[in-house]
């Protein structure tokens, strides 16, 4: 559905982007996760039509999206970014106005007016639970209240894809875990989304895809269970021995696939590059050579440290 | 509520005037020259408004947006940036134009009471339309190109006085050597400068001087008297005191036109 190929972009003479290149499907609930500064809301801007990329290739259900560089481009509107509702990472809302008069400036942007207009924000605020807040200062609203009114913003205009900067950050987690009910709620009804930010367990937890940005490019990209898979191969593998610790300290110093063991009483770690079929095997060799296992597995590590080693 | 004090202000001043202009002197004749001073006294307190608030209002529409990322969000919905830029000029003039608006019934009064014509009211508000889309575009214009909204403030204050003051020294520049040579001091020289026409081809350069042309073309002179000796200055337009109004208009326009157009491409930086 979008398709990035090759995205380069510097402010100045920094770069930030480096010939990157995502690919997002229909329905998708993707994650953009990266450090701060790695380049996730440079991404989502580019993507979003608000800046423009130095070079490369953006596009939407096949087609191009124009790169605003001609002088007539600041006179003509462009209709393919209504396709996109994009909420930055303070949700991009006024504090001066109600929940509504937000809502209908915004109704009225995307040239909405009338019966029509009005039968369209009392949806979104329907759909968005946030009736209750249409006579409601922003100013007055927590950061939860704001996110839901910033996302009820970007679904206005009934767009096919939705991207949010950190939406999640500075948000209570009862106000996360109904950002996850509404985010995935939206995917079933066919809606694709990419939300960023730098925790990925929180990615993981909430979305069907991932792509991890690091050094201006995403160094993953694949499925949330590949993630965790990846994750798990990360992880050390631990063997506890009741009996020949130095028989099996041996045959894992052996192993192709081992690399940095240490150890402690009658305990190896070790890193393994081997999936659970090549783990078996080891695990056989070490019992057919007499020792007496107690223990054998990958330790349970946090996916943070599967980012930090992937990237 | 500034529209709402604004015109209190303009009522209460109308009223006093007009029992001074009525009532006081209701044994002689009606005092004309007492007219036109409302008339002048009127319309400077509007250029006074327009030169204030236009670029307070202006020079931080698009950086206060920036600075709470509302901008990024406008843009994202593929609105023409030239489109976005011009409503926010407009929201600003139109702030402007009502006060203008406001002050209409007084300007009604001083034309019943006569002296003024009506082709030097349409003038004046014309001119002082064309003054607000002009320091409107400045202070759009450093909206977009400065990070911060106080450094656009500053910036369009800067050069908007920058412009007037080039433009009167300039302009005047003739009366101004003159007074220095007589030693009059500021204010001879602040008197030569409204009373004498200015001459020589750099009191073209009072075309983009909006300002002192309302003050001194209302002030009683018209612009034909005003420059009158422009022409043997050998000026390029031979009757552009004329139409100084649409010229000047015009060029002010122009120069608003371009200032836009480079804010639009600036938006999306
Ligand atoms: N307007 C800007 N001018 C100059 N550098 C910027 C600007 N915005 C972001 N950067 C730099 O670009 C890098 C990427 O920023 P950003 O896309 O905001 O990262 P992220 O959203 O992942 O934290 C950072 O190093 C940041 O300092
Ligand atoms: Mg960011």
């Amino acid at each position: 559905m979008l398709t990035v190929e090759n995205l380069n972009y510097s402010y100045g003479s920094h770069k930030v982007l480096k010939d990157l290149c995502m690919h997002v499907e229909k329905g998708q609930l993707y994650g953009l996760v990266g450090r701060n500064g790695a380049g996730k809301t440079t991404t989502m801007k580019i993507l979003s039509g608000i800046i423009d990329a130095d070079s490369g290739r953006v596009t939407l259900n096949g087609v191009d999206f124009p790169r605003r560089t001609h002088l007539r481009d600041i006179f003509v509107g462009h209709s393919e970014y209504k396709k996109i509702g994009y909420m930055p990472d303070n949700f991009g809302v006024y504090n001066n106005l109600s929940a509504l008069e937000y809502l209908d400036f915004y109704a009225e942007e995307y040239g909405l007016t009338g019966k029509k207009k009005e039968k369209r924000i009392a949806e979104i605020l329907e759909m968005m639970n946030i009736s209750e807040l249409s006579e409601k200062l922003v100013s007055g609203m927590s950061r939860g209240m704001k996110q839901k009114l910033g996302l009820a913003r970007t679904m206005i205009n009934d767009p096919d894809l939705l991207i949010l900067d950190e939406p999640s950050s500075g948000v209570e987690p009862e106000g996360q875990v109904s950002l996850r009910d509404m985010l995935i709620g939206l995917c079933s009804e066919g809606k694709t989304i990419i939300i960023s930010s730098h925790v990925l367990s929180e990615l993981t937890r909430l979305c069907t895809n991932v792509g991890m940005l690091e050094g201006g490019r995403l160094t993953f990209e694949g499925s949330v269970a590949e993630v965790l898979e990846k994750s798990r191969l990360n992880n050390l593998v631990r063997v506890a021995f009741v009996d020949g610790f130095e028989d099996g300290m041996k045959i894992i110093h052996d192993s192709p696939l081992v690399s940095k063991i240490s150890f402690d009483n009658n305990e190896i770690y070790f890193e393994f590059k081997g999936e659970r079929k090549e783990e078996a095997e080891l695990l056989k060799r070490l019992i057919s050579a007499g020792t007496t296992v107690s223990f054998f597995g990958r330790e349970g590590g946090s996916l943070e440290s599967l980012f930090k080693s992937v990237i | 509520m500034l529209i709402v004090t604004f015109e209190a202000l303009l009522a209460g001043f109308g009223l006093f005037f007009y029992y001074v202009a009525f009532d006081y002197h209701m044994n002689e004749s009606i005092n004309y020259r007492m007219v036109f001073y409302i008339f002048d006294i009127l319309t400077l307190a509007e250029l006074v408004m327009v030169f204030l608030v236009v670029p307070v209002f202006t020079a931080g529409a698009i950086s206060m947006e920036r600075e709470r990322q509302t901008l990024d969000v406008l843009i994202s919905t593929g609105v023409s940036p030239f489109k976005l830029i011009v409503e926010k000029l407009l929201s600003t003039v139109a702030l402007v134009a009502i006060m203008g608006y406001a002050s209409l019934p007084i300007l009604a009064i001083v034309y019943s009471v006569g002296g003024v014509g009506i082709d030097q009211i349409i003038g004046v508000v014309l001119l002082m339309i064309a003054a607000a889309i002009l320091f409107g575009s400045i202070g759009i214009f450093f909206s977009t190109i400065c990070n911060t909204t106080m450094v656009a403030i500053v910036s369009t204050y800067v050069t908007m006085i920058l412009i007037f003051l080039t433009t009167l020294i300039v302009g005047n520049i003739n009366a101004i050597a003159e007074s220095f040579r007589n030693r009059y001091g500021i204010a001879g020289t602040l008197f030569s400068i409204m009373t004498y026409a200015p001459k020589g081809a750099g009191a073209y350069l009072l075309l983009l001087n909006p300002i002192y042309i309302v003050v001194k073309f209302f002030g009683g002179d018209t612009a034909k008297e005003m420059f009158k000796e422009i022409r043997d200055a050998g000026g390029m337009f031979s009757n552009i005191e004329e139409h100084w109004v649409l010229i000047s208009g015009s060029l002010l326009m122009l120069i608003s036109f371009i200032l836009l157009v480079i804010s639009a491409k600036k938006i999306r930086k």
